[in-house]
């Protein structure tokens, strides 16, 4: 329903001056719009409440990065993974809350790009080298990093 | 027979004054609503308001650069799961912060309404 003030010749204080001459009809009418108002909010709430719950656990997270436990899993596994040698994520550890994590995530996905498709199928095999494992090790926790930082997302973030 | 049909016009007569001032008690709070949001642009013209339990309503419209007369009706279901709005027809999804816009501006509206419309009549 579009409302048409021109259209409709509608004024406020024609409106309420028009209301007297319905008598007792008034407080059936404005009692059904206060239900309605009411009820209307009660549902608005209720369906509001899971988005003010993810808005609010995303400014703690914001406010404070260090108490998140995805941070800490995420700056942890870059932590690891930069003491295998990834010389590009040495950086990584000092970042100060999950979105910068986030980025460094992303830059390293693209970095361990060319060697994680064969590696995704078989990422245990014995027979790998040295250098394959460490290789192998890195990838997981990337995707460890990855699966973090989408669970943080999930609530918000 | 004859007062079976008076009292049947009556009640239709009463039926359709109540639902004469429902509608214009639903203009005036749309007006207050469009209130809420802050100043309408130059030549724009703004209303937000509850229409049942389920739904609320925000329609704007506005001249743009070009002198083109714009419109935007965005319809909010309140649902269960959610809520996701349609706007001029195509639905969408409701973010976290839009809805919690919405439940902020919702409560302003009954508010507003309530002061300004209901304490008078009431």
């Amino acid at each position: 329903m579009i409302l048409d003030q021109e259209r409709d010749g509608f004024q406020p204080a024609k409106a309420l001056s028009e209301i007297g001459p319905f008598g007792g009809g008034i407080s059936e009418v404005l009692g059904t719009r206060d239900i309605v108002l009411d009820s209307s909010l009660f549902e608005l709430r209720k369906s509001a409440e899971p988005a003010r719950q993810r808005l609010e656990a995303a400014r703690r997270a914001k406010e404070q990065p260090n108490d998140s436990p995805h941070y800490a899993a995420a700056t942890a596994a870059i932590e690891r993974h930069a003491r295998l040698g990834g010389s590009a994520y040495t950086t990584v550890a000092t970042a100060e809350h999950l979105g910068e994590a986030r980025q460094m995530e992303a830059d390293a996905r693209q970095f361990d790009a060319p060697i994680a498709p064969e590696l995704q199928t078989q990422p245990t095999e014995p027979v790998l080298s040295d250098t394959e494992r460490k290789a192998a090790e890195a990838l997981q926790l990337i995707d460890d990093i990855h699966n973090s930082t989408d669970e943080q997302y999930a609530l918000g973030a | 027979m004859f007062k079976k049909i008076i009292n049947g016009l009556t009640a239709q007569k009463d039926e359709q004054r109540k639902a004469d001032l429902y509608r214009k008690l639903l203009r005036h709070e749309a007006k207050i609503g469009g209130e809420v949001f802050g100043p309408v642009r130059p030549g724009g013209r703004r209303e937000f308001f509850c229409l049942d339990e389920h739904t609320w309503v925000w329609h704007e419209e506005w001249v743009d650069e070009n002198g083109q007369h714009q419109y935007v009706t965005t319809r909010y279901d309140v649902r269960p799961g959610g809520i996701v709005k349609s706007q001029n027809g195509l639905y969408k999804p409701v973010g976290d912060q839009e809805t919690m816009n919405l439940l902020h501006a919702a409560e302003q509206y009954r508010k507003r309404v309530k002061d300004e419309l209901y304490s008078f009549v009431a």
